[in-house]
């Protein structure tokens, strides 16, 4: 294994100068620019989503919310470069509403019933069943892994592991110092290494199921 | 560089290291690069956390809607009552009570509606008896609030005027002029 096996930020669909152009063309009023950028990232957004809230139907709505607003406001984005932090950051402000509305609708009693789309359907053929029991214990070991950090640490620990994105992007996204980022991201990190997730998650490279991820990390990284 | 594990770097150590080596003292960096015990500790970190990374990623569904640039118009999720519906029912409600109570609130309260201050009602209601069931005569007479016909013998006899002297005045002697003139 490389010595240095830090996560690398997720490569830019169209590369930096292509965002940046079509950042340029939609604040002058390019729709069709802001398609595209929307295309592009999309599925980033859509996954960022989905590890702060788990629920396929909830991403799709504030993805396409995040991108609403996103729209409106980029005659605000003076740098084009600064196009994905300038994302997650509404991105994370519009999850942070989002969970907060829902917080009080629950307290009201008024919280929409638990939807089922996690559930295994019916159906489902005998090989896939070991993975959604699988993928089940996972999210729900991550859960309560990330219950122990403090808002902050959590938000950063996501942002850095699970979006890729770098200290200095993070350090824009939350309108923060880079020292501080790292300071919660140390105390995140250090809570990982005391947890059993990090024990399982360690050891996990050793199951079967992961040396299918495995198999499909290295599969993701060809071009 | 600490000194608590034989040499070697601590916890605290390897996550700096982890999460940058320029933040490492010069020592420790050297101490990292000749060590294989430290090196695979930094390396069980890294290998959780790109574990974690993978399995985040497969097990995450991918988008299946394109993203529109129209607003939506949201539905209501299932069960929820339409929350903006009730909230307007409620300040309508709120709006029709505060005009009828503004405009007819002496209507609300009167006649058997109630009063505004039941507390003063006993007072109220012994002041109107007071005013509809005056004192009996007798006692009026009494207090002479009331003239009983037929006393004015008895008045004149109790307290007499004064007899009729020279020089006095007309008045004194029980002549009335205007008696005179308009009688």
């Amino acid at each position: 294994m490389a010595p240095n096996r830090q996560p690398e930020p997720a490569p830019r669909p169209g590369g930096g100068h292509e965002t940046a152009d079509l950042v340029l063309e939609a604040r002058q009023g390019g729709q069709g620019a802001f398609v595209r950028l929307a295309e592009m990232y999309r599925e980033e957004i859509y996954r960022m989503v989905y590890y702060r809230t788990r629920s396929p139907m909830d991403a799709e709505d504030l993805t396409q919310d995040i991108f609403l607003r996103a729209f409106e406001r980029i005659g605000g984005l003076r740098d084009g470069d600064a196009f994905r932090s300038w994302l997650f950051r509404i991105a994370v402000n519009r999850v942070t509403d989002f969970q907060r509305q829902k917080r009080v609708l629950s307290w009201l009693g008024l919280a929409p019933r638990k939807r089922e789309d996690e559930a295994l359907p019916e159906g489902t053929a005998e090989p896939e069943a070991p993975l959604y029991l699988e993928k089940k214990e996972f999210w729900e070991n991550f859960q309560k892994f990330v219950k122990r950090l403090s808002p902050m640490e959590r938000e950063v620990f996501i942002l850095r592991f699970l979006d890729h994105l770098d200290i200095a992007a993070i350090a824009r996204v939350l309108g923060k110092k880079d020292s501080t980022v790292k300071t919660h991201l140390y105390r995140g990190l250090e809570k990982f290494r005391r947890e059993e997730a990090f024990m399982e998650f360690g050891a996990f490279q050793a199951t079967r199921a992961g040396e299918s991820i495995t198999k499909q990390g290295t599969e993701e990284e060809k071009p | 560089m600490k000194e608590g594990r034989d040499g070697h770097l601590d916890e605290r150590e390897i996550l700096q290291a982890f999460l940058g080596e320029g933040d490492l003292p010069a020592e420790s960096k050297d101490h990292l690069a000749a060590c294989p015990l430290c090196r695979r500790e930094k390396e069980r970190l890294e290998n959780a956390l790109a574990s974690l990374q993978q399995k985040a990623s497969l097990f995450t569904p991918g988008p299946s809607r394109p993203v529109t640039l129209e607003r939506k118009r949201r539905a209501f999720p299932a069960g929820l009552p339409p929350l903006r519906a009730a909230l307007g029912g409620a300040v309508l409600a709120a709006v029709a009570i505060f005009l009828l109570w503004g405009r007819d609130s002496d209507i609300l309260f009167r006649n058997g509606g109630g009063t505004a201050f039941p507390e003063t009602d006993p007072l109220m209601t012994e002041v109107a008896l007071l005013v509809e069931n005056p004192l009996p005569p007798v006692v009026m007479d009494m207090v002479a609030e009331e003239k009983v016909p037929g006393d004015e013998d008895f008045f004149h006899f109790v307290a007499p005027l004064p007899e009729e002297e020279p020089g006095t005045d007309t008045r004194m002697k029980g002549e009335i002029p205007w008696k005179e003139n308009y009688c």
